[in-house]
């Protein structure tokens, strides 16, 4: 059946489609063209880029929520926004203020479970400002770090989890679905953002103690892409940061086999939405472990299974979005489903299970070798794309540095997905999506309840 | 033959693996102290600000179509735009959207499945976009797959299919997308800003997508608006990256040389709408549920031909810059403040708007009255004129990237402006006085026609607001499909 299945879908495709060449590829994907590591164990990555007069300066720090103290959700997080509060020589309002009268054209920070970014683009006259402003809350945080401020910060804070979780529609689910996929003890049980409840429990000397764990030079790296002389950066990295003293090795978490949960779970939520949202996640292998890049092009046949039988053929859903996230310690999986009004809970989920449990219903591409590394141009793609200016380049290069251990992963991971075969995405699907219990939230429209969702009581 | 990867998994996910746990913390850390310097003592100041610039290449295909090409070779990868001068103010309101959601899904030659896995196997990207002025396809491919690509997306230009199960379902997703959109307060915040700005019968009074415009697009209009858009008089290839302009020739003019189209004449143009009355000021739009309140000043914004556009720039620079110091940085109340709106060729919804704690709703609307009656009246300090012109010169990103780069000359086509639009732009924008601008927000952003729109729960916001005394306060139900 499943042979029947895949000719006719290789049958119906229109001829085309040249092959991009891995090694030619490569070759023109730009990399840091210097680099060094500082006596302090700075890493500092360089590229030169002279097609506009920018320079995006990113600093990526190894610590995320995943690192987040027992009893403190949203630290790692709460701390990300402490540092634009002022250091000893940044009065608190004006690290904003600098780089908006330098002209900075992109400027923020993000926390994930693995790492916390800092950046900003600003005229590549004024990257001394930015090692100015980077080195100094690097060197300097708690010297005006007081309780006044804290207290400001997690008012904020509060304020975007509000925004983000409260009164987006469906936001509260992605939380719960991480709490219910992943154990207490696992990195991954815990959004970022944490909870409001533990906000308020962080007390000044915890974010002291996690500024001298987390924050050294040692935990981090610098990186420069834009119209700058490589040569010229590094010494000025060296004197605006070397100074700066190393913390104690931190701590790492160790690495296990990817989780399985041990069965199926199914939560319902209320929502003052108008549709119902069916979402369903799975944990998978962190990244490049085993079956990553094969869950990829797994992922995609779940798109098409569900599209295909909820979308196209039964008609009950709006539609559908499969997507991975993959960092240091797993992956998870997920499948989104917009529902048509007024589809019953069980009607759902037992139609979204069936498309995804058989494994070739409605994929569009038959699942042969060439077939498999076709319909997986557009994530081969997506990573290169991801190379297109110096702010997204010098963040791809932040996140292989800090996940994948070196920025010259990028070319191996682009080689992994030409060498991917059929019977390695097949295998990949049976073992972390049929093999692995789901877990599934169920979104029910109802009025008095928030947009972002609450469990039903 | 499989790897072994799988026995090994097999192995460790027979039954639930031990999860990995949070690092163990050996005690406090002792303080570390970074050595001062003198060099610190001052934040360093840069040299002046470079204008970007790019060798912009400009030709014409046989039947007329403009090509503007960058060529840079930073990444192994193109971005062509697609672009068309004719745009949203040019159709029945709610058509553009629907054209944005339903185009480049299938053509004459190919089914909707077909393109979709022709696109997938091409590794291009691709999004469609219109603006009241543009109408516009973006695509990025690696380089070495221009051709095919090119091929396709001529062929899904010059000979658009409208499948009639395809736009029964575009028009279900708008429709679900209207419903949830009205059922958050961002939604209600859009749509109670065109109705407070563009008079009943308005075409935008309901917002760029009235619902009930969603049931009367059919097929046959959606084409009809994609050849209006896309004729050779009006189109622009926008390409930039990783080719030269000898190899890239030959493929467009193989792709859209022989594209002629059918002549379709322009519509005629919206009609401005008059300015907002003094009052009432205040509208509040009652969301009983949630924690935040939506707040935002909006104005009927000034178009592009203006003659004061650049210090017009500088306040709505110095609108964004001094909201967000006030409500984040000093009052600690939102996550963010942020400008909205475009600057176009019709005049147009345009302000900065923020989620607020709801009990602090009535203290940010107070803050925005004041930082607009200030600007304008009193002209900005040298400092924050200076301060405006580095911010406005050193933001415009037009050449960092490939796409934006592509972007940037579709813009350029758009609105008619020379090649050397940069440079011009930085010297217009270093030229503005503190009076000009002055002058400028209180022509354009001036506290009278200013509206402030609060979504929230309007009995615990209202009351408040009236104390104020700052203005007539209306109190407006949620708007509903």
């Amino acid at each position: 059946m499943l042979a029947a299945a895949c000719a006719l879908a290789a049958c119906a495709r229109p001829p085309m489609r040249p092959t991009p060449a891995t090694d030619a590829l490569v070759k023109a994907l730009p990399t840091p063209t210097h680099s060094a590591t500082l006596k302090n164990g700075l890493r500092v990555l360089v590229q030169e880029d002279h097609h506009s007069p920018l320079v995006a300066v990113h600093v990526v720090y190894r610590v995320g929520s995943a690192h987040d103290p027992p009893g403190r959700s949203g630290f790692a997080h709460l701390f990300e926004h402490l540092m634009f509060e002022g250091s000893k020589h940044v009065p608190r309002g004006e690290f904003d203020n600098l780089l908006a009268r330098a002209g900075v054209s992109h400027k923020n920070a993000h926390t994930t479970h693995d790492l916390t970014a800092y950046y900003e683009t600003l005229p590549a006259s004024q990257l001394e400002l930015a090692l100015f402003l980077e080195s100094d809350r690097m060197g300097f945080l708690l010297d005006t770090l007081n309780q006044p401020t804290l207290d400001n910060v997690r008012s904020v804070v509060k304020n975007e989890y509000r925004q983000r979780y409260e009164t987006t529609s469906y936001a509260a689910v992605t939380p719960a679905l991480y709490a219910a996929t992943f154990p207490a003890t696992h990195p991954y049980h815990r959004m970022p953002i944490g909870t409001l409840a533990e906000l308020d429990a962080a007390s000044l000397a915890d974010v002291r103690q996690f500024f001298l764990r987390w924050y050294g030079p040692n935990n981090a790296t610098l990186i420069v892409v834009g119209d700058v002389k490589g040569a010229d950066v590094l010494a000025a990295a060296r004197r605006w940061f070397e100074p700066i003293p190393a913390s104690p090795t931190p701590p790492e978490i160790p690495r296990l086999p990817p989780w399985k949960p041990e069965k199926e779970q199914r939560i319902t939520f209320q929502a003052s939405v108008l549709l119902p949202k069916l979402f369903m996640m799975w944990p998978g292998p962190a990244y490049g472990e085993d079956g990553d890049v094969e869950l990829t092009a797994a992922s995609e046949l779940i798109y098409w299974n569900l599209s295909g039988h909820l979308v196209k053929k039964l008609e009950i859903a709006h539609s559908v979005r499969t997507y991975r996230n993959v960092g240091r310690f797993g992956s998870t999986l997920h499948a989104e489903i917009l529902l048509r009004q007024g589809i019953a809970m069980d009607k759902a989920i037992d139609e979204a299970n069936e498309a995804i449990d058989d494994l070739s219903r409605y994929a569009r591409w038959s699942i042969d070798d060439k077939s498999v590394r076709e319909a997986l141009y557009g994530t081969y793609s997506a990573e290169v794309f991801d190379l297109d200016g110096p702010s997204r380049r010098a963040e791809t290069f932040g996140f292989f540095e800090t996940i994948a251990g070196s920025v010259d992963a990028l070319p191996a991971r682009l080689r992994a997905y030409e060498a991917i075969d059929a019977g390695l995405v097949t295998d990949a699907y049976r073992e972390f999506v049929l093999r692995t219990p789901r877990v599934i939230v169920f979104v029910e429209p109802k009025k008095s309840a928030p947009p972002g969702g609450v469990l039903k009581p | 033959m499989r790897r072994v990867f799988l026995a090994a998994l097999l192995t460790a996910c027979g039954h639930a693996a031990v999860a990995p746990t949070a690092p163990r913390l050996d005690g406090p850390i002792a303080d570390r102290s970074t050595p001062d310097a003198d060099f610190r003592g001052k934040p360093p100041e840069g040299a002046a600000l470079g204008v970007p610039s790019a060798n912009i290449e400009e030709r014409r295909l046989k039947n007329g179509i403009r090509v503007l090409f960058v060529e840079r070779h930073d990444a192994p990868i193109l971005s062509v735009n697609i672009v068309s001068d004719r745009g949203g103010d040019q159709a029945d309101a709610g058509i553009p959207e629907f054209w944005r959601r339903a185009t480049m899904v299938a053509s004459e030659k190919y089914k909707y499945w077909e393109v979709n896995e022709l696109m997938n196997g091409l590794g291009a990207a691709w999004s469609a976009h219109v603006t009241p002025d543009s109408t516009e396809v973006r695509v990025t491919v690696l380089s070495k797959l221009l051709e095919p690509t090119m091929d396709l997306v001529s062929d899904l230009i010059e000979h658009p299919s409208f499948p009639p199960s395809r736009v029964t379902l575009a028009r279900q997703r708008m429709r679900a997308g209207l419903e949830s959109s009205y059922a958050t307060a961002e939604g209600q915040l859009l749509l109670a800003i065109h109705r407070a700005l563009y008079p009943a019968g308005h075409r935008y009074h309901d917002g760029l997508v009235p619902p009930e415009s969603i049931d009367k697009v059919t097929p046959e209009i959606l084409e009809a608006y994609q050849h209006f858009a896309f004729t050779p008089e009006h189109m622009t290839l926008a390409v930039a990256g990783d080719t030269t302009l000898a190899v890239l020739l030959p493929i467009l003019e193989s792709a859209f040389g022989t594209h002629t189209g059918p002549k379709v004449g322009p519509q005629a143009p919206v009609a401005p709408p008059p300015e907002p009355e003094p009052n009432p000021r205040f509208i509040v739009m009652d969301q009983p549920s949630g924690s935040q309140a939506h707040v935002a000043a909006v104005w009927l914004g000034a178009p592009t031909t203006i003659d004061d556009r650049f210090p017009y720039l500088l306040a709505l620079e110095a609108l964004e810059n001094e909201t967000f110091v006030r409500l984040r940085v000093k009052l600690g109340i939102t996550y963010g403040a942020q400008l909205f709106g475009e600057v176009g060729r019709s005049r147009r919804p345009i302000g900065v708007a923020s989620a607020v704690e709801l009990d602090r709703a009535v203290d940010a609307a107070k803050a925005l009255v004041e930082i607009t009656d200030r600007l304008a009246t009193a002209p900005l300090s040298a400092e924050d004129l200076d301060d405006g012109k580095t911010a406005l010169i050193g933001a415009a990103t037009y050449f960092d990237s490939i796409s934006s780069t592509a972007s940037s000359l579709a813009g350029f086509a758009v609105y008619g402006r020379p090649l050397d639009y940069p440079k011009l732009r930085a010297a217009a924008v270093r030229a503005c006085e503190a009076e000009a601008v002055r002058n400028a927000a209180e022509r354009w952003l001036n506290p009278s026609r200013m509206r402030i729109i609060i979504v929230g729960d309007a009995a615990r916001i209202v009351p408040g607001l009236q104390k104020l005394s700052l203005g007539k306060v209306l109190r407006s139900p949620p708007f509903k499909l």
